[in-house]
């Protein structure tokens, strides 16, 4: 029997047990670090191909029902996925409340995730993606602040338009194909129609707004900033996968045919959009959980870039870029977290805290280093492999605009270095700084991302390997002249 | 400056609009897998079979989304918050004058009452109808799901905290509960049965899973499964509507979780 949709269930049952489970701490506490094992070994149990919901398989010539599908490079994604997911939830109970809500909306969050990644249905794909825009909002007032509701309430607003708008889209595409299975679709849409292409165009708006891409980043931006911050890691995780879960549909659907051109240049300008946006941004910030945040709407630019370029190795670039990513960013959330036990996040009232806490300190440097690009890093894999993606298809300007980019990226993350860790304070700051402790649990999540960026960083095989056979099955090379 | 950006918004707006009206105008509408859902006989309501058959999976979802939605007015009012000094602030405000209270507004006169109660029990009794009937009849959970808590909304709305008809927040906690849990178990026991995620049995062993008629296609699950989100849908409507109402409880929660931030 194949357990595939184990993935997506065990989650979403533990979420309602742990909904029920309000006020008893104890219990929230235990069951929390034992779903947060089960779930690294959820990946491994699925087996690799199509899965039918219900058994409604082929009838008639057409995939009657809802599939599934499974191959390498999806494994990779969501056992990275369940990686963070779980380093979260366990980070998340060194709180001194035991939050079962922020437990039960993370397992939904990775639930839905996990099913936007493997659907192979355009309508099922919609619905997860609903889902997943309330859990983020639902995580965000979590924290409770004035600000906290506002942003959420910008974000649900964006989303009511979004989400709708890509509802139409599906509906353009079901009207004119006949069916919503995305193996099937691809048959129908061969010929120029314009109704395809408004589906096709009203898709590419849900695709911004799910992953931060601009017109949407500034939401996005709220989103992440107001959290707290381990919280802003998993919410950072899940739009960075739905955004490789949305470009592997666009591209399995319309990658090759002769109409798509025009939308493939629109996607790789709100690529670059994202990317020059987020950094230019992140450059004028006084608050370290924003800085960080409109890095992650950077970096969502070049995963974009990357899948958009639509190559085999742009594909693959891509994806482990987006791989990369969600560990060093996850690691750098952690730190401003463990960061704001001890005083805010505000840059300029923080300082001197490379004394206190050395080895966070090397630990944080290591995360900026991966994100900066620098070698033996894995940031430093990925983005060779994106410029040399974008270099194949004669496109220098893209892989002139990363590096660019990139020694923003790494200005920003070294004078927020400074005014975090090097910066000389007085002899009070240093007293308060020691009457508060560390979370230890988050340190130890910090010490495991920042190993994986390291191990990635020398091996990037371990992964990529397990990338490449999905990637030429979507990818067409092409070359400008 | 202001009158610039109007401009900008119209004319996209513009754009936006008669490009999506260019490719409605086009529409040549295939038939496509619908012809499979018509042909393949599974109940006799077709768009239950469809719900609960073919795409029983998204009903899950779109099911859970309703549950999320529940569960963040629930964080929105002040469970598990990590800070609540804003929302105590907020509930603490001295009222302000077009607050409505229910000392302002007064009671209903007995006119509205005498017909709120019998209506609301009658929409009961059509709900509980139409979630049962689901599989043979127009209807299903959702309809009647939706029935049950407007019948509850009503008489809240012409009786108060009086109302004869009343159901404790707790109690509608686990029944949300019970009814997604229903609906993802039974998936999981098709799993053992089928092989498949929400395979529709008609039996186990020789047990019928649903009696039926002898001339009448035996429903299997799909009752079961209606059953459970009409539970789901009745907890969850009511749930909001009970969180706009009451404000007591929820000053009582933020109590509770100040105990619990300070020890």
């Amino acid at each position: 029997m194949n357990y595939l949709p184990m993935i997506i269930i065990f989650p979403l049952i533990m979420a309602i047990i742990m909904n029920l489970l309000h006020g008893k701490e104890n219990i929230v506490k235990y069951l929390t670090f034992l779903i947060a094992i089960i779930l690294i070994i959820l990946p491994f149990i699925g087996q690799y191909g199509y899965y039918y919901f219900g058994g409604f398989g082929v009838i008639d010539g057409w995939v009657s029902g809802i599939a599934y599908y499974y191959n390498p490079l999806k494994q990779v994604v969501l056992v990275v996925l369940a990686i963070i997911a779980s380093l979260v939830l366990i980070t998340g109970m060194g709180e001194k409340l035991k939050n079962n809500m922020f437990v039960t909306l993370s397992l939904m969050g990775f639930a839905s995730v996990a099913a936007m990644v493997l659907a192979d249905d355009l309508f099922n794909f919609y619905v997860f993606f609903e889902i997943i825009s309330i859990v983020q909002v639902g995580l965000l007032f979590l924290s409770g602040t004035e600000e906290a509701y506002k942003s959420g309430l910008r974000y649900m607003i964006m989303g009511n338009i979004a989400a709708s708008l890509m509802l139409l889209g599906i509906a353009f595409l079901l009207a004119s194909t006949g069916t919503l299975n995305i193996t099937d679709m691809k048959n129908y849409i061969l010929s120029d129609n314009p109704m395809i292409f408004g589906g096709l165009l009203l898709l590419v708006v849900g695709l911004a707004y799910g992953s931060g891409l601009p017109p949407f980043h500034n939401v996005k931006v709220d989103l992440y900033a107001r959290s707290k911050g381990f919280i802003s890691a998993i919410l950072q995780t899940y739009s960075k996968f739905i955004l490789v879960g949305f470009m592997l549909i666009i591209l399995k659907l319309f990658n090759g045919l002769s109409y798509f051109s025009g939308t493939h240049a629109v996607l790789l300008a709100l690529g670059v959009l994202a990317m020059v946006f987020g950094v230019v941004m992140a450059l004028l910030q006084s608050d370290y959980k924003k800085l960080l945040s409109y890095h992650a709407i950077s970096q969502a630019g070049y995963v974009a870039t990357g899948l958009a370029l639509g190559t085999p190795l742009g594909i693959v670039a891509g994806i482990f870029h987006a791989i990369n990513h969600v560990i060093y960013k996850s690691a750098l959330f952690l730190g401003a977290y463990i960061v704001s036990h001890k005083k805010g996040s505000d840059l300029h009232k923080l300082g001197g805290l490379l004394p206190i806490m050395p080895s966070v300190a090397f630990m944080v440097l290591c995360a900026k280093l991966a994100i900066s690009g620098v070698p033996p890093f894995n940031g430093f894999q990925s983005k060779w492999m994106l410029a040399q993606a974008a270099m194949q298809v004669n496109m220098p300007e893209i892989a002139i605009i990363m590096i660019i980019v990139s020694i923003g990226t790494f200005v920003s993350m070294m004078k927020a270095f400074y005014l975090i860790y090097l910066k000389p304070v007085d002899e009070e700051t240093i007293k308060e700084y020691q009457s508060r402790g560390v979370p230890k649990l988050a340190v130890f999540s910090l010490f495991i991302l920042t190993s994986l960026c390291i191990i990635l960083g020398i091996y990037p095989e371990i992964v990529t390997k397990y990338l490449f056979s999905y990637a030429n099955e979507l990818g067409v090379s092409y070359c400008l002249k | 400056m202001n009158s610039k950006r109007d401009l900008v918004a119209g004319i996209s707006f513009f754009v936006f609009g008669a490009s999506i009206l260019y490719s409605l105008s086009n529409m040549h509408v295939n038939p496509g897998v619908n012809l499979v859902y018509l042909t393949h006989y599974i109940i006799p309501n077709y768009v239950c079979s469809v719900i609960f058959g073919w795409r029983a999976y998204d009903t899950l979802g779109e099911c859970l989304v309703l549950v999320v939605a529940v569960m963040v007015s629930w964080i929105i009012f002040g469970k598990s918050l990590y800070d609540n000094t804003y929302l105590k602030e907020l509930f603490k405000a001295p009222e302000s004058d077009d607050y409505i209270t229910l000392h302002g507004w007064g009671e209903y006169t007995p006119i509205i009452k005498f017909l709120a109660f019998p209506a609301s029990v009658f929409m009961v009794a059509l709900g509980i109808v139409t979630i049962l009937g689901g599989h043979i009849t127009p209807g299903g959970g959702f309809q009647g799901g939706a029935l049950i808590a407007s019948a509850l909304i009503l008489s809240v709305v012409a009786f108060g905290s009086k109302s004869p008809l009343w159901f404790d927040h707790k109690y509608l906690e686990k029944l949300e509960a019970i009814g997604a849990l229903t609906y993802l178990l039974l998936g999981v026991v098709g799993m053992f049965i089928g092989g498949y995620y929400l395979f529709i049995f008609t039996s186990v062993g020789n047990l019928p899973i649903f009696p039926a008629p002898k001339e009448i296609v035996t429903a299997g699950i799909i009752p079961y499964l209606n059953i459970a989100v009409g539970l789901k849908v009745l907890a969850g409507l009511s749930t909001a509507a009970f969180l706009l109402s009451c404000e007591k409880v929820i000053i009582e929660r933020i109590e509770k979780s100040e105990e619990i931030l300070n020890k």
